[in-house]
């Protein structure tokens, strides 16, 4: 999610109105601007792309319905899709629990190919990012939704907690209680991977 | 000096927030403590880590098919708002067997209940919205004559029905159907309808 200025948001808050006037095209534009990062954020917070699509479409019918509650005094519009899509992923999750995720993402018959230039290199690289999202995806959902803001949709503490309904410290508490989980997750696998990769990974200092 | 100061600034250098001239102070400690250093760079595998997750995510789109079904879904929003409920003839030609048949169901139930009991109510003549009890003429009632007498039926109409009588829709109503209170004429006509009062939060009169 790239970082946007005050100018973007302005015309994000606009762009909500319009939606809320029943404007068509604001809509579609809207969703098309947005559409990547409620999709991802689903998608990292549920691990399968089916989900992800449906928190997307209900999101997205929410955000129709709701657009004239929104209050840019209150939110930006990204945090407030962010919370709208966040509400969606709890529902989903609350009514599925325990979710299967389903297998590889990386591998899914979707998924675009990779590149050829260093296969070995690139299938590293591909299992470690899959580790890594399982990781995450391991997370208890309060950890797991700070870092997916903050950390893979690049949001700033405060969107993030506008998002999340909570104070900017109890996000910043909950990414760092997090990141601490991965971490140690990581080492773990390291550890386990052999005494050599171990003692590389201490010998830092 | 205690490591537990740095913790929340590593991982804010970690994941390169802010002014790097912020973390002199860090760097300098990391420089002389083995533990944090190791955490540090922990944290750093870390943010590369989450930084590749999201580069590999970042072609993740939903369907097409998503858009053209959301497009179709608000214009049909948009439509149904914008369109006066009397203007909708989807509508009243959706609730008029419901209509027709709660109308038939009141005004047996109006009949039995004036057969059982032979003693009127004083005469209640009704002209739009009788404040004082909350009583709202239904819109069927202007066609009909004056009435001298009456009395109260409690009845269960469902929720979707409530325009048929004037009422709004209650989009929290906690159940499909509500209880109502009909005024009843002596003709066995429903001539008023009010919400049985706990059950009139958030009713909005159209």
């Amino acid at each position: 999610m790239t970082l946007l200025s005050s100018q973007a948001f302005a015309s994000y808050a606009a762009l909500v109105a319009r939606v809320a006037a029943g404007d068509v095209g604001a809509f579609g534009e809207l969703y098309r601007r947005r559409r990547g990062d409620v999709y991802r954020f689903a998608l990292h917070m549920t691990g399968s792309r089916a989900a992800a699509e449906d928190v997307a479409q209900d999101a997205f019918l929410a955000v129709m319905r709701s657009a004239a509650r929104y209050d840019a005094s209150r939110a930006t519009a990204i945090s407030w899709l962010c919370g709208i899509a966040r509400n969606c992923v709890r529902q989903r999750l609350d009514r599925e629990r325990p979710f299967q995720p389903l297998a590889s993402l990386a591998g899914g018959a979707d998924a675009e190919p990779a590149a050829q230039s260093d296969p070995l290199g690139e299938l590293e690289l591909a299992e470690g990012i899959e580790r890594l999202r399982r990781m995450v995806l391991s997370l208890p959902v309060p950890y797991r939704e700070a870092v997916v803001l903050c950390d893979l949709q690049e949001l700033s503490y405060a969107d993030a907690a506008a998002a999340m309904r909570c104070g900017v410290g109890t996000v910043r508490s909950r990414l760092h209680r997090g990141r601490e989980l991965l971490a140690a997750k990581l080492g773990a696998e390291r550890r386990q991977a052999g005494p050599a990769a171990g003692r590389d990974a201490r010998c830092t200092t | 000096m205690s490591c537990q100061k740095y913790q929340d600034a590593l991982v804010a250098l970690a994941r390169r927030e802010g002014d790097p001239r912020d973390y002199d102070q860090v760097r300098a400690h990391l420089e002389e403590c083995a533990s944090c250093r190791r955490r540090f760079d922990e944290q750093q595998a870390l943010t590369a880590g989450l930084r590749a997750l999201a580069e590999a995510s970042s072609h993740e789109h939903p369907s097409d098919a998503l858009e053209a079904c959301l497009m179709a879904s608000f214009d049909e929003e948009r439509t149904r708002a914008a369109a006066p409920a009397a203007t909708r003839p989807g509508t009243w030609l959706r609730w008029w067997p419901a209509a027709a048949a709660a109308v038939l169901a009141i005004g047996a139930a109006a009949w039995w209940q004036a057969a059982r009991t032979p003693a009127p109510l004083p005469a209640a003549p009704i002209a739009g919205v009788i404040e004082l009890t909350g009583f709202q003429a239904l819109p069927q009632a202007a066609a009909l004559p004056d009435f001298d007498s009456g009395e109260v039926v409690r009845t269960e109409i469902a929720v979707s029905a409530l325009p048929v009588y004037g009422l709004g829709i209650l989009p929290d109503a906690p159940a499909a159907t509500v209880k109502v209170d009909l005024l009843v004429g002596q003709d066995g006509q429903p001539r008023a309808i009010r919400l049985v009062p706990d059950e009139s939060l958030d009713t909005r009169s159209r």
